[in-house]
């Protein structure tokens, strides 16, 4: 596979430096530590208690909405990143559309908060 | 007494050994031409070394600088916030103002041992630190010292940097998950609330910058500020990405992620030796990461007074950025998830929108200004 001498050739290089040098560290580690393996050290960390019960804990997801809000917004902002783009070449009334669409994105916030806040998180 | 399990770490060993040997082949013969060429240059020319590409990623905007500011940027914070509480910080380890600490530091991680928890799912559990690390380390490739101190000049270098870094949350939900704790599962969730409110305020506050520019190139942004520096025309979207950097950095008034004081250390609770050291060391390489994209899309790059080199300008503008985002951790305490929450949906993104607004409407002025 032939990369070419530019950008990506040294992006992959990088990369793979990268994860040699990571693992080299590793290695390092488990030769050079003192390994004493022991039950209860291995046990999953809850202060020093025997953890009770199962080892995950029930969280509700309260700001899930937020986490649908980001999709959205991650897809508009691209948008708007390809309008920004060509900031030079076009005339100063047609970025009243991109304002526009810039507007509209104020509502959802405004109501998820504002939703958020009557259920009280 | 419970029964052990078989021993993952030896397994490891030896898979990793074959591992790296073969990456490390790998990289020795697709940089070979390159590093013969190095060599003749040592003899020839030796000032031309600088300007070659594998010089730039192996030493100067490469790894081993960013390594060696790591490690300087963890003392200079330990001295900092020491100054900062009334403590004196790091003091016996290499003489002056304990200057090697974090290197003591490094080797006292590297021989320490690494627990891997019974109930852990072992391989993702010991490979996500090489993520983060990398993760954090990759988009230095794309950001420019000067015009001809940039590893990777793309095209849509802006756009790289983002898509590298959005797989950092990634990283620390598989290293939550994996590490089967209910501490890190709490501290992986806030870190994903955290990271995804403070994703799109920081996206939208780099917008300003690609649109006085009219590229996605970081060097073309930074050479866009010859006359003016785009903090002038993007003062709010500065102030919206600093908060961003801080919260996807995870440092002080964002660090919910890994509250000491409540979750002994989030996400990063399984994690013992040089596993936990290369989150570290990942963190701080992200910052300078950080640091070096805001100098360069608001703070003009390499731009200034040409009595001295554009090198010692960005290196400048660097400095002062990875120090301020240091100090902070000396100044304010933390805030409540609700409350980062709110604060990024609520107040950042408004202000961002406000800003495209103010620069969409003046179109005509800050063209005729930066033409």
């Amino acid at each position: 596979m032939y990369l070419g001498d530019g950008g990506p050739f040294w992006f992959a290089v990088f990369l793979l430096i990268g994860i040699a040098g990571g693992l080299l560290f590793y290695l390092v580690a488990f030769i050079l530590a003192p390994r004493a393996r022991s039950a209860i050290k291995e046990e999953t960390f809850e202060s020093g208690q025997i953890p009770p019960g199962g080892k995950r804990v029930r969280l509700v997801m309260q700001y899930f909405a937020f986490l649908l809000l980001f999709l959205i917004f991650d897809v508009v902002s691209m948008f708007l990143y390809a309008w920004g783009a060509s900031y030079y070449s076009f005339a100063p009334s047609q970025s009243i559309y991109a304002i526009v669409l810039l507007i509209l994105l104020l509502p959802p916030i405004y109501i998820t908060l504002k939703v958020a806040k009557s259920v009280g998180v | 007494m419970q029964e052990l399990d078989k021993d993952y770490a030896s397994s490891f060993v030896k898979y990793s050994i074959v591992a790296v040997i073969i990456l490390l082949a790998l990289v020795l013969y697709l940089i070979y031409p390159y590093l013969l060429a190095l060599l003749q240059l040592l003899f020839l020319n030796p000032s031309a070394i600088l300007n070659t590409t594998l010089f730039k990623l192996l030493i100067f905007p490469g790894l081993i600088y960013v390594s060696i500011v790591a490690l300087i940027a963890e003392w200079v914070e330990r001295k900092l916030v020491a100054r900062i509480q009334v403590r004196v910080g790091p003091f016996y380890v290499g003489g002056w103002e304990g200057l090697l600490q974090p290197i003591a530091d490094l080797f006292k991680l590297i021989t320490k041992e690494i627990i891997i928890p019974k109930h852990a799912d072992k391989n993702i559990f010991i490979l996500s630190p090489v993520l983060a690390f990398i993760v954090g380390a990759l988009p230095i490739i794309v950001i420019p010292y000067s015009p001809t101190y940039v590893i990777w000049d793309y095209q849509f270098g802006l756009l790289l940097y983002f898509a590298i870094l959005a797989f950092y949350p990634l990283v620390v939900l598989l290293a939550a998950w994996s590490s089967n704790n209910k501490y890190s599962f709490i501290g992986g969730l806030r870190a994903l609330y955290q990271q995804a409110s403070y994703e799109v305020p920081l996206f939208l506050a780099a917008l300003p910058a690609v649109m006085l520019a009219g590229s996605f190139s970081l060097t073309a942004i930074a050479s866009a500020q010859a006359k003016v520096w785009f903090i002038l025309f993007a003062p709010l979207s500065a102030i919206v990405f600093f908060a961003g950097m801080m919260a996807e950095l995870e440092r002080i008034p964002f660090d919910m992620p890994e509250a000491d004081s409540e979750l002994v250390s989030g996400w990063t609770t399984e994690y013992s030796g040089i596993a936990w050291g290369l989150f570290q060391f990942g963190a701080y390489v992200k910052l300078l990461a950080y640091s070096g994209f805001f100098v360069t899309i608001f703070l003009g790059g390499w731009q200034g007074p040409a009595i001295l080199p554009p090198l010692f300008w960005s290196l400048l503008k660097v400095s002062i950025v990875v120090l301020i985002l240091l100090s902070v951790r000396g100044f304010f305490p933390r805030i409540r998830i609700d409350q980062l929450v709110r604060a990024g949906w609520g107040r950042l993104i408004p202000i961002c929108i406000l800003n495209i607004v103010i620069i969409a409407l003046l179109q005509p002025y800050i063209v005729s200004i930066l033409r």
